[in-house]
């Protein structure tokens, strides 16, 4: 299948800062099958990490607040590109910067390298230059971002949204309109969880991203609306737990998913989703995964 | 690692609050070593949503084969995983992964005390029999609980030859007060090159212990305990700070992948 100028041999990827290098989940999953790894975040510069704790519990979801630790673009590509090149699969590799300029340098550094398929620019970070705000939270600092990134590579580029903007449209169309070839939707909202009786924030950075199913409905829609005016290749990702849900999104104009929490939850997950979207398709009698895209029946 | 849908085969009461979960699993029995652990979760429930982690506390065969196909699991009902746990009926299966992380060091071990807090006594009763089957002949269990009712598990212990000294808070069996102080009073007379220190229970307690075994040049591997997604290392939510080799600063590693144990001389201490 086709998404965007990336060939799939089929749409069940995982997301960036869930799957590791792959390797983690190598005992566990035969992850040549995969349609894609999308690699954890690189920063140009080595990252700590935020202080712990880094994770709270909801109902059917997972707030993190993990912060980007890794060693740096050296290093990521001196050992952990080689890890994440001997899956078998397709390598999608997801950069984030700290200024608009660190986003083109990251994606030059990760062109140089052999056997990557396609970049993913994680605009869900802060600006330094823009007051700590997001870059993916106005048109400017995103389009920015993605066309500094754009400039210095040729290979596939997918921007990654933040599900919690006024404006998901203006932003996805701003940020096509600087050059990327598609978009991942959505990344895990901003969300608190607290310990009353302590008067305390349950994560170490106070806020931290909301996953899992619990967001599922929600960055449905969004992927719907997006889907429905931009014509974009479109990585849906958020609560993805079963076949049935990468079905839904695909309905919705989804081309492909990134299962994320859910491999947390099973680390065979993706597999099993891919086996069981199989089955459905059979048992449905479709032939082509393709022509369930953007099929919502809106009367 | 294997990951298996394991058949229960008896989850029941062992003291107050506390229940012992046995789990044919004979990929993850045969492999592991005392302080790894396993990935828990009951398939299909979301309630609590992730899955937890769970040391071995210990292994025994199942059915006829003469080798390990049983692991088992020290549990106290605290928590919502645990509440689940307890309604878990033999038969019924629970999806399980492992062996994880690193298990403690038992190599050259000549003489041992082990120092639990709590439902840190888990992992302890399968280390003291792997410490026993290598040869050490002296082992000290200080296990410290809030209550009497709370001390589990100590006949077996003393099965094993290994000498017990109770600690509670509230002064209903052996020392009053907090189980690092005894270990510390009993030590005077206990301390010796050779001697490994393993600690198991809440951070407070892990740091103490470690600030006395540190005072005393005796080597030290404590087992920790933190909130996991994935329990493999891809998550990255499990981060512990530990020094670096110079001493000046600290990075994070995980307890999940670097840990669960680690030498308590690395690790930078919050209390």
């Amino acid at each position: 299948m086709s998404l965007g100028p990336l060939q799939l041999k089929n749409p069940v990827l995982c997301a960036s800062g869930t799957f590791g290098t792959g390797q983690e989940y190598i005992d566990y999953v035969n992850l040549s099958r995969l349609g894609a790894i999308v690699s954890k975040t690189v920063t140009l510069e080595p990252r700590l990490g935020n202080p712990p704790p880094r994770l709270a519990e909801s109902s059917f979801g997972l707030l993190n607040s993990i912060g980007l630790p890794g060693p740096g673009v050296d290093a990521f590509i001196a050992e952990d590109l080689p890890l994440l090149r001997s899956c078998g699969t397709l390598a999608i590799v997801s950069i984030a910067g700290q200024k608009t300029t660190e986003f083109g340098e990251l994606a030059r550094r990760i062109s140089a390298e052999e056997g990557i398929a396609a970049v993913e620019v994680n605009i869900s970070c802060p600006n330094i230059e823009g007051g700590g705000c997001f870059f993916s939270d106005d048109v400017d600092a995103a389009s920015g971002a993605t066309r500094a990134a754009r400039t210095h590579t040729a290979l596939p580029l997918f921007v990654k949204l933040s599900p919690l903007v006024t404006d998901i449209v203006e932003i996805a169309t701003s940020v096509l309109d600087a050059g990327a070839d598609g978009l991942t939707i959505a990344n895990s909202f901003p969300a608190l969880s607290v310990d009353w009786q302590g008067r305390k924030p349950r994560l170490g950075n106070i806020t931290g991203g909301l996953s899992g199913p619990a967001i599922k409905p929600i960055t449905l829609r969004l992927v719907w609306l997006v889907a429905e005016k931009t014509r974009a290749p479109i990585m849906a990702s958020g609560g993805i737990m079963t076949a049935d849900d990468v079905l839904e999104y695909m309905v919705v104009g989804a081309t492909a998913c990134q299962i994320g929490t859910a491999n947390f939850l099973d680390p065979q997950v993706s597999i099993k989703i891919l086996q069981d979207l199989q089955n459905i398709l059979a048992r449905e009698g479709i032939d082509d995964i393709n022509s369930i895209i953007g099929t919502l029946k809106e009367k | 690692m294997s990951q298996l849908l394991a058949e229960v085969l008896s989850n029941n009461l062992f003291a107050e609050d506390h229940f012992r979960i046995r789990l044919l699993a004979p990929e993850i029995a045969g492999k592991v070593l005392p302080g790894q652990f396993v990935m828990l979760r009951k398939p299909d429930e979301f309630e609590p949503f992730l899955p937890r982690a769970y040391s071995i506390h210990n292994i025994s065969n199942s059915g006829s084969k003469n080798e390990p196909a049983a692991i088992e699991i020290l549990y106290k009902v605290v928590g919502r995983m645990t509440r689940l746990l307890e309604t878990i009926k033999p038969g019924q299966r629970l999806s399980v992964w492992g062996p994880l992380g690193h298990a403690f060091t038992t190599g050259g071990v000549k003489k041992a005390a082990l120092v639990a807090g709590g439902i840190g006594i888990a992992p302890f009763l399968f280390l003291a029999k792997t410490l026993r089957r290598q040869g050490v002949d002296t082992l000290y269990l200080f296990f410290g609980a809030c209550a009497k009712e709370h001390l589990v598990g100590l006949g077996e212990f003393e099965e094993l030859g290994v000498e017990v000294h109770p600690a509670t808070e509230d002064g209903s069996c052996g020392h009053k007060g907090f189980v690092t102080e005894m270990f510390g009073q009993k030590l005077t007379g206990l301390a010796e090159k050779e001697f490994r220190v393993y600690g198991c229970g809440p951070h407070p307690m892990l740091a103490r212990l470690a600030a006395i075994c540190k005072s005393r040049g005796l080597s030290c591997e404590v087992s920790l305990e933190a909130m996991m997604a994935c329990g493999i290392g891809a998550c990255q939510g499990c981060a512990q700070a530990v020094l670096d080799e110079s001493n000046t600063g600290f990075h994070y590693e995980l307890v999940c992948k670097d840990g669960p144990v680690f030498d308590a001389a690395r690790i930078k201490w919050t209390s």
